[in-house]
Parts: structure tokens; sequence; C-alpha cells
């Protein structure tokens, strides 16, 4: 990273973190896109302030559409962007504007989109169902939260949520323990 | 003080210090200052127990946020320390990272206008001064029944599961294919916002709780899951989300694209510590 022009792609926690580990790895610049506005933007705002304070450059209504180069990574091509109709979850749908590509110089770019699923094969011979997205199916009866399609096995955390915030992880792992001691007859 | 009720009407909201920006820029430490127990007691002394513990609510575990804040105003670290563990298995790490002002800060009653509560750094204060004065978790009431439940994934979750268990007598053993506890915390987190060491206390906290941790070995390769179902009386699966969202666009696989994230920090973290 060091002496880099180092690009971040996305605007949640994990691309907050990428920006201030870049530039602590000593990156001549750190530029970082994200689709949507500000206001719309999920990572923590007390990143995005240290972010800011610590020289990230935040490119917002940019949408990555190549990661252009010949042998390696000379700059992201972005779009534009305006926000359009709410999505089924009520958030804005960002529109590319057509006409509007430009293309940032990088010599590096860190890609933080999230992360999906990964269930071991194994799951299946053990009679784990997973939902079509690849999380795990989970009981919501009042006694056994948590528990899977196995009576013998519980499952929390981002596996059964998708990824999401630690202290819904910690309350998910309490929760089943609670099913795991009534399935036990010892709660 | 006249009233303490309107104490928050002479104490402004005082985050912890940030170390100054350009030392800031070149270490990985954290960078927020812990409060002494005067600032502490200040800073928790301006909630004015609205009787509408919104913040409470806002917490995804519920933390008994008015009555802990009223423990450190009046100085009783130790009760605190016992309360927010009835809630929470990592007061001190969602005290650090935790996005308090969408939760807990974002619904306090002084936030409009006047600064909530340092809701966040009370919560990681009094489990961090708490522990360094020799607190631990009191677990004399704990009677062991004989029953044992394997836990594959020592990050947030499994580490939840197994506090509630061994707290009510179930023996936890913890299963991670890394040599370290924490899962993200440890591999995913930067130390800027979470040290290491944090992580290890807790670790060690847990040990003396009697919770068991096996480490370096992966469930599906060097364990096999059916072994587990059959030595144990239940299992708990806590083992994350690992598959990077792809942008899907061209040029993805070009030297100098990283996905960073979990896989990045483990390798780090193996360079420096070792594995297997």
């Amino acid at each position: 990273m060091r002496g880099k022009r180092v690009v971040v792609l996305g605007g949640g926690d994990t691309a907050m973190d990428c920006n201030r580990t870049a530039i602590r790895h000593g990156a001549e610049s750190v530029t970082c896109t994200y689709r949507r506005d500000e206001s719309n933007m999920p990572g923590s705002r007390r990143d995005y302030k240290n972010s800011k304070e610590e020289g990230v450059e935040f490119l917002f209504n940019s949408q990555p559409t190549e990661i252009v180069g010949s042998e390696r990574v000379e700059g992201v091509k972005l779009v534009q962007t305006r926000l359009g109709a709410p999505d089924a979850r009520g958030r804005r749908i960002p529109e590319p504007i057509p006409g509007s590509e430009q293309v940032v110089p990088a010599d590096a770019v860190i890609i933080a989109f999230g992360f999906l699923p990964s269930p071991p094969h194994w799951f299946e011979r053990h009679h784990i169902r997973l939902h079509p997205s690849g999380r795990v199916r989970v009981s919501a009866a009042h006694r056994t939260p948590l528990q899977t399609t196995n009576p013998k096995v519980f499952a929390g955390g981002d596996m059964v949520r998708g990824a999401d915030l630690v202290v819904t992880a910690v309350f998910e792992g309490r929760e089943a323990a609670k099913g795991i001691l009534n399935y036990l007859g010892v709660g | 003080m006249a009233d303490k009720h309107l104490q928050f009407l002479d104490i402004p909201r005082t985050d912890p210090v940030k170390t100054p920006l350009e030392a800031r820029v070149r270490s990985f430490r954290e960078i927020y200052a812990q409060y002494d127990s005067q600032g502490a007691a200040q800073q928790a002394g301006r909630c004015i127990a609205c009787g509408n513990p919104f913040c409470e609510w806002k917490c995804p575990v519920h933390n008994y946020i008015p009555n802990w804040l009223k423990l450190i105003q009046e100085g009783n670290l130790f009760e605190a320390a016992e309360l927010s563990h009835k809630t929470n298995s990592l007061p001190e790490v969602c005290g650090r990272i935790c996005p308090q002002d969408r939760l807990c800060e974002g619904a306090c009653t002084l936030n409009d206008g006047l600064g909530a509560v340092t809701i966040g750094a009370i919560e990681k204060y009094i489990t961090d001064e708490a522990l360094k004065r020799g607190w631990r978790p009191d677990m004399s009431n704990v009677q062991p029944n004989g029953k044992r439940v394997a836990i594959v994934g020592a990050g947030p979750a499994g580490l939840g599961c197994a506090d509630i268990l061994v707290r009510n007598g179930v023996q936890p053993v913890v299963f991670d294919r890394y040599t370290r506890i924490g899962g993200l915390l440890t591999f995913g987190i930067p130390p800027f916002k979470l040290e290491k060491e944090v992580i290890e206390k807790r670790r060690e906290i847990m040990e003396g709780m009697g919770v068991e941790f096996r480490l370096g070995l992966d469930v599906g390769s060097d364990i096999s899951f059916e072994d587990l179902l059959e030595e144990y009386d239940a299992v708990f699966l806590g083992m994350g989300t690992y598959t990077y969202v792809k942008g899907g666009f061209q040029g993805e696989d070009l030297p100098g694209v990283q996905r960073r994230g979990a896989h990045q920090h483990a390798r780090q973290a193996r360079g420096r510590a070792g594995r297997r």
C-alpha cells in the first residue's frame, strides 16, 4: 500500500476499515466510492468521521462499472448515479446517469461489498437445511429459538442472519443457548 | 452541582480523548483513550433517567443502560460490571465497535441537541476498568449438570452462546479453525478499533469461567461433525459468512485488486503468529 493511490469500493463498515488500514500502511491517497449519497451510506458515522479526519476522500453517488488496466490495475471507471424509486426494503435504488463515466486512477483497488453465507457441504448430510440465499434455517419457537432442522443442532449470528453487527451475533448466541438449555431440559 | 438531574446542563457530552491525528495515522493502536473514574462518573451522571429508556430498547441485547450509568455515577464499578454482563457477553467489545449513533446513543433523550450520554465509551470503561481491578464474573452459584455442548466458531455468536451455557452449568467446548478466539473480532476488525489484547483478555476470563477452547481445528476436516454429534449433548453453529460479494464488472481479477476482509487479516495473523 505504501506510496500507492488506493481506491476502496463500498460504503459499509468493512470499507471504512479498509480505508483507515490503507492510510496506516502509508498509501499516497485513499479514495472511497459509494453508489448512494452520504446520508444513505451504511458504515458507522464514527468510522466515517475518523476516515475523513485521517485523510480519506469520499466520492458519493459513484458506482464502479469496470476496473481498467492492461497488465495490472490502472484505474476504476465510475458512473454517476441519482437515487430513484425505493426497493422492496424501502431503500432508494441508485440509477446510473448515462454518459457520466469517468476513470479515477488507482494503483490498488479494494473491493469491500460485504460477505455472503458460505455453508459447508456437510450440512446437507446432517439435515441442516438452508434458505435459498444460503442462510441457515432456524426455528422461531418460543422455547427453542434458533434450533436448526436437525433438532440437536442450533445456529446463530451471521450464518443465520446474513452479515450483521457484532452485537446481534452476541444476542443470537445467547438466545440459542437459552434454546439449548430448554432442549436439554436444564433451563 | 445544585441538582444532579440537571447535570447535563453544566457538563457537556465529552468523548474520550483521541490520539492526535499525526500519531494516529502511523499507528495501529486504538485511537480512543479511557475515561478516568471521575470522568466516567461525570459523563454517566449526565443521564437524566428519563423514564423511557429508549436506549435500552434500541440496544439489540437490551442492556440495562440507565441502571449501570447510575452505578458508575455512584462509583460502584464492580456492581456495574456484573449488571453489564447480565445482558451482554462482550460489553468491552460492543462499547468499542457498536454503531452507538444509530442504536443506544441515537435513542438517548439528550440526543436532541444536548448531546447523547456517551454510553458506548462508558460501557467500555466499565469492563476494562473492572477487569483491571480484579473483578471476575460471579460463578459462585453455578452447579454443573453434566451436559456438554460443542460450539463451532469462536466468534461473537459462539462466545455469547458459551457464556450463557457455562453460567447455567453446561460445559461448552468451543472449536475454531484459527489458533485465536474472536473470529472476525480478531481477524476482521482492525486493531485501531479493537486491540487484539482485548480478545485475549476475554479468552482468559471465559476460560476462568470454565469454557474450554479447542483451537486450530477445522470441524469438517480435522474433526468430523459426526463425532461432535456423538460426543456432545447438542451443537451450536456460529460460523459466520465468508463469501465475498463480487462486483460483477470487468477487471475484478486484475493484479492489484484485493477483496479485503476476514481472510486478509487471517493471513496476516498467520504470518505473524504461525499456524499449524
